[in-house]
């Protein structure tokens, strides 16, 4: 809570700075946008589409002295929800599908509550304001942020001028295509939020597992591991390790950063049956490249293209002990 | 009153079968139409409702209900539909594999009202149209574990990306949005 209350009062102050750019106006409209959607209580419904496929959910989003309780749920097909009670994530998937539960120990925010990100992040992308329109009943402001090379996405928002909050979302790939679509078709922020919205779907409990942080590291500890060719723009965030599977084993977990696009490296012992998982794969606008390595199997991960994630995964080596 | 295009075209929308432009119109079209948007929700409480995904302590008598009302109402339930995006592009090997059988195999499994055909690359559902159901079955729970494998290290990435700084929750939807094993 404390951590929260600096949180806003930090962007509080940066918002009260006179702004002169059109790209400051852009970056005021995104930490307000930001703001919002973690202190605000609302419901709402929105369609979300990637590789030509749609589906509705519901999101349900409410605040309280102990901290922020969400759930996101489909409303179309079987019952699949994720729960996030304060920083604790729970996925209610269909039966024989596992359950994650994971305990992060850093607020949500991070890293994008410091302003001096800004100065670092107009050097790769553009932040453009753009025109108002009407979708959900409500007037929405259009930011573009445009990358300036092919490493990284491009990010369109659409955000409600009363209430701050994200209306639409899209995101370009690095051909100029909008891979993936997010638009609530109604949003509705309350005072209160009814308990039960917030409970999960009984019946929808499948196995269980919790992924319990070991230790946590910050990225001035040495480290094991090197990425020889980081794309540009990016730096390690943070180091940390945790177990991410019912069998205990700990995984390292590396989190670089542009200031807006992220991409996480896990490295966890190689195991007999991981032949088949080498190789890229892809889920929405994330992508994912799978490398084995003699003793360990090196995951790297992102809202990022292709060719950003096997960058980093070709790159990363053991540094001598 | 809505007519027949626009409820064909609907359901094209809730089954993810609009494309690019297509799409890009639906959505517009949602957007400026309350009457539409009003039908659009509707049209998933049925359609759940009909493939009993709602939750019957909430609405213990819906169901009946609405099954009711769909014998007024039949294009609703059984609108004429488009082909599917996914069957043009493999109905040509459908064709010469269904001698076999095996291809109306694949096309059941990939047809379901709530199957995820774009979850399998088209490369991928040629190649199952042309196995064994055994092998068929095996490969497809291969593609699928190896897609789930990803739902832990997205949890633990989206923790910690940007993206969920600003966008609260959100990134989950690529977790709930996936329809696994289907």
């Amino acid at each position: 809570m404390q951590v929260s209350f600096i949180r806003t009062a930090v962007i509080s102050l940066f918002l009260a700075l006179p702004v002169a750019h059109a790209d400051e106006d852009a970056t005021a409209w995104l930490e307000r946008m930001s703001q919002s959607v973690h202190t605000l209580n609302y419901i709402g419904t929105f369609v979300y589409m990637q590789e030509g496929r749609l589906e509705t959910m519901q999101l349900v989003h409410a605040v309280d002295e102990a901290g922020e309780r969400e759930r996101l749920v489909s409303l179309s097909g079987p019952s699949r929800e994720v729960i996030r009670e304060h920083g604790q994530v729970t996925c209610y998937l269909p039966e024989k599908e596992a359950l994650v539960a994971e305990h992060p120990d850093v607020p949500p925010g991070f890293p994008l509550n410091l302003p001096t990100h800004w100065e670092q992040l107009r050097n790769i992308y553009d932040f453009k304001v753009l025109s108002q329109s009407r979708m959900a009943g409500q007037t929405a402001q259009h930011i573009a942020i445009v990358p300036r090379d092919k490493l990284r996405y491009g990010q369109n928002y659409w955000i409600a001028a009363d209430s701050g909050l994200l209306l639409r979302t899209e995101i370009v790939d690095e051909h100029g295509e909008v891979m993936e679509q997010l638009e609530f078709t109604s949003l509705k922020v309350l005072e209160q939020i009814p308990q039960q919205m917030l409970q999960p779907d009984a019946g929808s409990m499948a196995l269980k597992f919790s992924g319990n942080s070991l230790a946590e590291v910050n990225a001035s500890q040495p480290l094991h591991w090197h990425v020889a060719s980081l794309p540009a723009g990016f730096e390690l965030e943070l180091q940390r390790q945790h177990t991410i599977s019912g069998d205990g084993v700990a995984v390292e977990h590396l989190i670089f950063s542009d200031g807006l696009a992220s991409v996480s490296v896990f490295i966890e012992p190689r195991r007999d049956t991981d032949e088949a998982s080498a190789g890229a794969s892809q889920r929405g606008s994330v992508n994912a490249y799978t490398r084995l390595m003699p003793q360990q199997r090196v995951t790297v991960l992102g809202e990022v293209p292709l060719a950003t994630v096997r960058q980093i995964g070709e790159s990363i080596a053991q540094l001598e002990q | 009153m809505m007519n027949n295009d626009n409820r064909e075209w609907l359901s094209a929308l809730a089954d993810g079968e609009l494309q690019g432009d297509e799409l890009q119109r639906g959505l517009d079209a949602l957007r400026n139409d309350p009457e539409l948007l009003a039908s659009w929700k509707s049209y998933h409480v049925i359609r759940d409702s009909v493939s009993s995904n709602l939750n019957h302590e909430v609405a213990p008598q819906l169901h009946l209900r609405i099954s009711a009302a769909l014998e007024n109402e039949p294009t609703i339930l059984a609108p004429q539909r488009r082909p599917r995006t996914w069957l043009k592009q493999v109905a040509g090997v459908a064709i010469a594999a269904s001698v076999t059988g095996v291809a109306i195999i694949g096309i059941q499994t990939m047809n379901g009202v709530d199957s995820a055909p774009s979850a399998v690359p088209v490369a991928q559902q040629q190649e199952y149209l042309r196995m064994e159901p055994t092998q068929l079955a095996r490969a497809k729970e291969k593609a699928t574990q190896n897609s789930d494998a990803l739902n832990p290290y997205l949890v633990n990435h989206n923790e910690y990306s940007a993206n969920s700084g600003i966008q609260g929750v959100l990134p989950y939807v690529r977790i709930v949005g996936h329809k696994a094993g289907q």
